[in-house]
């Protein structure tokens, strides 16, 4: 597998300095909830980060990463709803805790034939809610336009795990080389546009 | 002088130079005496006292270095049997016996006696490190028994302890939190190691975990020890007064930490190994920088 570069690892390291940064000052003591989805959500970019610098791309074929993948729009979704719609905010958890405990289960505990579809439902109601909720709390006025940094992250994270997904088909979409070349700068943009999106929250 | 021969004499000082920084082991070091000044600033963040932080830094490293000058040149003979080490400037001849004692030695008393004379506690507890760690880990029990390591974990928690004694003036548990949560690290970084190298320590004759009780009895106790020092950084933190924030993320440096070691115990495999060991430093670093700020 390709090696990952001096430039790549560079941007993860300003990626894993990013999101540490937002777990340091993200969210408020006023809601603790959304203080603790966006430390998860931010977190999980930070582990990320550092696995890939010291393993390198192979780390991606580890099962792991799709716990990993799967809790970062599992909390940032939680803590968006945490913040604006309080009162789902105990129905939003136990979709979470439940879905990730089936892709757990499905992947690590019992491996079958249901792991993919749970991860299909699981993620992409996650990570539906987390591009859309944005743009409804922008036309309820609950909020200004900076939250839409969150649907912009959510885009670009999605797009790099649709990209590493079609690795394992026989057609991808671009070269191995080629997207994994640019998977670490999607990374650092959606830390980004993640952390845009902290102001308004 | 003609300027050929200051050439040469220059070229000779540089070859010296690049061996005796391979003899300190830079990294192992660094890394060691960053944990001493993290127990410094612990207690004393901002520093207002340049001279004396540059007096921590100066003794703790010559006395660090000191240490692993002395435990390379009484390793030499184990060195020479590990692929791993058998390149080392004493191990391969590159430096004379002699040399590389009076190095040590020189290097451990101008360290131990600059601390001591910075602060008598302070050397005190610098000059334990340095006695667990050249007599007791590696003179007396580093070949016999795999439980050395706790010996060495109790070095390498030396630092920090020294540190934070000399910010405070007084043994405290904080500073003992500290030095615990180093302590029951060092499995973590040591055992990761011992797996990694297995075939090279059997070749040597020193017993590890690995060697005495199987690889798996190893990774669960690497996990056991990582879960207490991640517990021992919490407290510390809390302990020191960390802001929630900076706890969060050292919540999340911990669960790095705790992640890596849970697959290692269930999904074994080398370079979830090898991940957890680069981690680990990783984590040490990072924890310690959180206690400084």
């Amino acid at each position: 597998m390709k090696k990952i570069s001096l430039v790549n690892r560079f941007l993860l390291l300003l990626m894993v300095l990013l999101a540490a940064y937002e777990v340091v000052t993200s969210g408020s003591d006023i809601f603790p909830w959304v203080t603790w989805s966006f430390t998860v959500g931010f977190g999980v970019l930070v582990i990320a980060g550092l696995l890939l610098i010291i393993l390198g791309y192979p780390v991606l074929k580890n099962r792991l990463v799709i716990v990993l993948s799967t809790l970062i729009p599992l909390s940032f979704s939680l803590g968006l709803v945490a913040r604006f719609l309080p009162e789902f905010r105990s129905g939003f958890l136990v979709f979470v805790m439940v879905g990730l405990g089936l892709v757990i289960y499905t992947r690590f505990v019992r491996v079958n034939r249901f792991a993919i579809p749970v991860v299909a439902v699981v993620h992409g109601l996650s990570g539906v809610t987390l591009f859309l909720f944005p743009f409804y709390l922008v036309f309820s006025r609950l909020v200004n336009w900076g939250v839409v940094w969150i649907s912009v992250g959510s885009l670009l994270i999605g797009s790099g795990g649709l990209l590493l997904t079609f690795l394992k088909t026989d057609t991808p979409l671009l070269s191995e080389d080629t997207i994994l070349t640019i998977f670490p700068t999607v990374l650092l943009l959606t830390t980004i546009s993640f952390a845009l999106s902290m102001v308004v929250i | 002088m003609k300027i050929s021969t200051i050439i040469v004499v220059s070229s000779k000082i540089k070859t010296k130079l690049r061996i005796y920084w391979q003899l300190i082991k830079s990294l192992q070091t660094g890394l060691l005496l960053i944990t001493g000044l993290a127990g410094y600033l612990s207690a004393k963040c901002p520093v207002r006292d340049i001279p004396l932080l540059l007096s921590v830094s100066s003794s703790l490293f010559l006395a660090i270095s000191g240490s692993t000058v002395l435990n390379m040149w009484y390793d030499r003979d184990i060195d020479k049997k590990m692929d791993r080490t058998c390149y080392r400037p004493l191990a391969s001849g590159q430096i004379s016996q002699q040399e590389g004692v009076c190095l040590g030695l020189v290097l451990s008393i101008v360290g131990i006696g600059w601390a001591a004379s910075t602060n008598l506690l302070f050397g005190l507890v610098v000059t334990a490190g340095l006695f667990f760690d050249v007599v007791i880990y590696t003179i007396w029990l580093k070949r016999r028994t795999s439980w050395s390591i706790v010996w060495g974990g109790f070095a390498g928690a030396m630092p920090v302890l020294a540190g934070r004694v000399l910010a405070i003036g007084f043994f405290d548990w904080v500073g003992v939190v500290l030095a615990l949560g180093v302590l029951f690290w060092i499995p973590t970084h040591i055992m990761t190691f011992n797996i990694k190298y297995f075939e090279d320590y059997n070749k040597a004759g020193i017993p590890t975990f690995p060697a005495r009780y199987g690889f798996q009895f190893t990774r669960q106790a690497i996990a056991i020890s990582s879960i207490l020092a991640a517990l021992m950084m919490a407290a510390a933190g809390y302990g020191i007064g960390l802001l929630w924030g900076y706890m969060r993320l050292l919540a999340v440096l911990s669960a790095g930490l705790l992640l890596l070691a849970g697959v290692s115990v269930f999904r074994p495999s080398e370079t979830v190994n090898f991940g957890l060991f680069k981690y680990a430093s990783i984590y040490m670093l990072g924890s310690m920088i959180l206690m400084t700020i």
